[in-house]
């Protein structure tokens, strides 16, 4: 076997899991501690995924476990403090998303990595998914033409219960600049640059609204346009009132376009599969065998946890991978700024 | 004695607030939202707090002068939404009751926790029985009791007083059918899975009664009380009471227990073999959980009469009559449409 990376994990709620889950069975790891403010979480944790040792105190951790790697999994307003210290402990960190929560935080933070010659990444697990990189394909493959536009939709009813609306908890969208919607702003935002290769953001609006009136949420729909470099936009929007869930990527091109859904996972092309009249018939037929095998499919995949978050093992085996190779991580830091700009970019528009 | 009851707008939680008052205690009632007190007992005999375990600086000050904790608050969600509520709350509970020096707590638990598989049918299963040692086979609902339990125990070896009482299965107004007996298949047609086996009723108020008394008893501190009632009927027996009553009941397929069984056995090979056991699978196909439901067994309730002076107020044939009468006062006194 060969050299098996030390990690440590702070924060040990729901996402934990997603990470927990390819650490204790991959060879490239070993759990050398976990930590939570809660003792029953931080040892439920330890014991349920075999840590060595279970924290509730970060500092003690970062100064005992001598982690090559720290997950950072704690809520977004924590995250600047414990990746810093993290980088100060020598260890290479990945944190949950919203790494920062402004790109000037991030730039500060990934000074901060460079200096300690570590990597920064953050989550950004569904460009990993299934359906994105079939995207990718077809992309690379020219079956889209020139991509001109790229649609991110995200529905969740974040406003209807649970802990984004509850109000006998901290909410943890209360304190974010997007507010609730902050939590689902990194997918959209990188998604909306991915199948551009990152471009920079040349203008953006955004109609901001709390529709449901519940303060915890702060915001609960968001309608966004942008315009990158060389002209192609973006439009990114989330609503709290429409069901049932879903997260529809479109991306638009010169030649064709595709649209996937990420909580329901299907395929719809729109492709040059024959000439200009046959191709509309053959695209319907395609279409229809592909939702067909999709329903199948996804029936599997939840019988077998195949869930949404299936990326998150190839980006973590990746950056592992990167770590012992020497090899840059895959999600490198100035896609991360990007991203991160365009978050800033969204939110500064709030409602121009 | 004063008492502050969490998950007071629960199923039982405020039944036993209206026992609280009915054997001369005060009340504090938690809640999680305190326009939809839910309890039989005057809102005027209690003090409503509203609030969430995890966030204790909205309840805490309630706490202070109170004798006893009645915790019964727990949410049936996914398995990290549980831990945060049952577990996590739990532990602020605990902190918060050592801050203000109320040191005797009831837990409610649950008769989920003990390991169904150690059992031969037709055993007994009491408060000795032992507890689930594989729990990673079973619901997130036996999961995180199962910690709970052990950070209330953790809290006794620091000093703490507690009784842990386990109810069996709480029938009553409104949940006549949620004990687990059945597989509704449609609204009128139901699965009957093994219909000549015992079921370990307990009709709310008796139940809720039983929780009071442990509260109130100090025979019980240090102790674990099962809550079952005298009569266990079988679910076809319970079927027929139901029927002789009034109520409108169902059509129910029988399905012999072990021909379930079997077919969940094959599942549960085929999912270990081919899918490492990664797959999810229904609670109807899996042993361990149809085990918990519906294995031939006994439910002695001794200790609770001996040690509480408990007593189910309620016959089965009482408690189906007056959750009919309850359900048709509650039904008549809703405004029309």
């Amino acid at each position: 076997m060969g050299q098996r990376l030390r990690i440590a994990v702070i924060g040990c709620g729901a996402i934990s899991k997603e990470h927990l889950d390819f650490i204790a069975g991959t060879p490239l790891a070993e759990l050398v501690g976990v930590c939570d403010l809660s003792p029953a979480a931080a040892n439920y944790t330890a014991q349920r995924y075999g840590a060595a040792v279970a924290y509730t105190d970060h500092r003690q951790m970062l100064a005992a476990a001598k982690a090559d790697v720290v997950h950072i999994l704690t809520p977004p307003l924590s995250h600047g403090f414990l990746v810093k210290e993290a980088l100060l402990a020598d260890a290479h960190v990945i944190c949950e998303k919203p790494l920062a929560l402004t790109a000037a935080t991030l730039l500060e933070l990934q000074q901060l990595a460079r200096e300690q010659g570590r990597i920064l990444m953050e989550t950004q697990n569904v460009r990993f998914n299934d359906q994105i990189l079939t995207i990718e394909e077809l992309i690379r493959d020219g079956k889209l033409g020139d991509v001109v536009n790229v649609d991110v939709s995200i529905s969740v009813d974040i406003a209807g219960g649970g802990k984004f609306s509850d109000l006998n908890i901290a909410a943890p969208g209360r304190d974010l600049p997007g507010g609730a919607i902050h939590d689902f702003l990194p997918h959209m935002s990188y998604l909306a640059l991915h199948f551009f290769g990152y471009p920079t953001v040349q203008r953006s609006s955004s109609l901001w609204r709390n529709i449901s009136g519940n303060p915890q949420v702060v915001y609960d729909e968001m309608d966004s346009i942008v315009e990158f470099d060389g002209g192609v936009t973006a439009s990114a929007r989330f609503r709290s009132r429409v069901k049932p869930d879903r997260f529809r990527v479109t991306v638009n091109g010169t030649a064709g376009s595709v649209e996937t859904d990420i909580y329901q996972p299907y395929i719809r092309a729109e492709l040059r599969r024959a000439g200009p009249q046959l191709s509309p018939l053959v695209n319907h037929a395609a279409n229809g065998a592909s939702l067909l095998r999709s329903s199948v499919a996804n029936f599997r995949s939840k019988v077998l946890q195949h869930s949404p978050y299936h990326g998150m093992p190839r980006m973590i085996e990746g950056l592992y991978q990167a770590i012992l190779d020497g090899t840059p991580p895959p999600i490198t830091a100035p896609e991360m700024l990007r991203s991160a700009l365009l978050i800033d970019a969204l939110i500064e528009g709030t409602n121009s | 004695m004063k008492l502050f009851i969490t998950g007071a707008n629960g199923f039982l939680g405020a039944a036993v607030v209206a026992s609280a008052i009915e054997h001369g205690h005060q009340v504090v009632a938690m809640v999680r939202d305190a326009d939809k007190y839910v309890s039989p007992a005057p809102k005027g005999d209690v003090t409503v707090v509203q609030g969430d375990l995890r966030s204790p600086a909205a309840w805490q000050p309630a706490l202070n002068g109170c004798d006893a904790v009645i915790h019964l608050a727990a949410s049936f969600t996914d398995f990290y939404s549980q831990f945060a509520s049952t577990v996590q709350g739990t532990e602020q509970l605990l902190a918060a009751m050592t801050a203000t020096e109320v040191n005797r707590i009831v837990l409610v638990s649950t008769f989920s926790i003990y390991d169904y598989r150690a059992l031969d049918a037709g055993a007994a299963l009491d408060e000795s029985s032992p507890l689930e040692s594989r729990p990673q086979d079973l619901d997130d609902y036996t999961k995180t009791k199962l910690v709970q339990e052990q950070l209330v125990n953790d809290f006794a070896a620091t000093g703490g007083k507690i009784t842990v009482v386990r109810p069996g299965a709480i029938y009553g107004p409104g949940k006549m059918w949620d004990a687990g007996m059945t597989l509704k298949l449609t609204g009128s047609t139901w699965l009957a899975i093994g219909p000549n086996i015992r079921q370990k009723l307990t009709f709310v108020d008796n139940c809720a009664e039983g929780v009071v008394l442990a509260a109130q008893t100090d025979a019980a501190i240090g102790q674990v009380f099962n809550i079952v009632d005298d009569e266990t009927p079988t679910q076809r027996a319970y079927t027929r009471a139901m029927k002789s009553a009034g109520y409108p009941v169902p059509l129910g397929i029988p399905m012999p227990f072990r021909m379930v069984r079997a077919g969940a056995s094959v599942i549960d090979m085929v999912n270990r073999k081919r899918y490492q056991g990664k797959a999810k699978i229904p609670w109807y196909a899996v042993p361990a959980k149809l085990d918990q439901r519906f294995k031939q067994l006994e439910y002695p309730n001794a200790k609770a009469k001996q040690l509480l002076n408990w007593t189910p107020r309620f016959s089965l044939a009482q408690g189906i009559a007056e959750s009919l009468r309850r359900e048709r006062a509650s039904a008549a006194s809703r405004p029309a449409r």
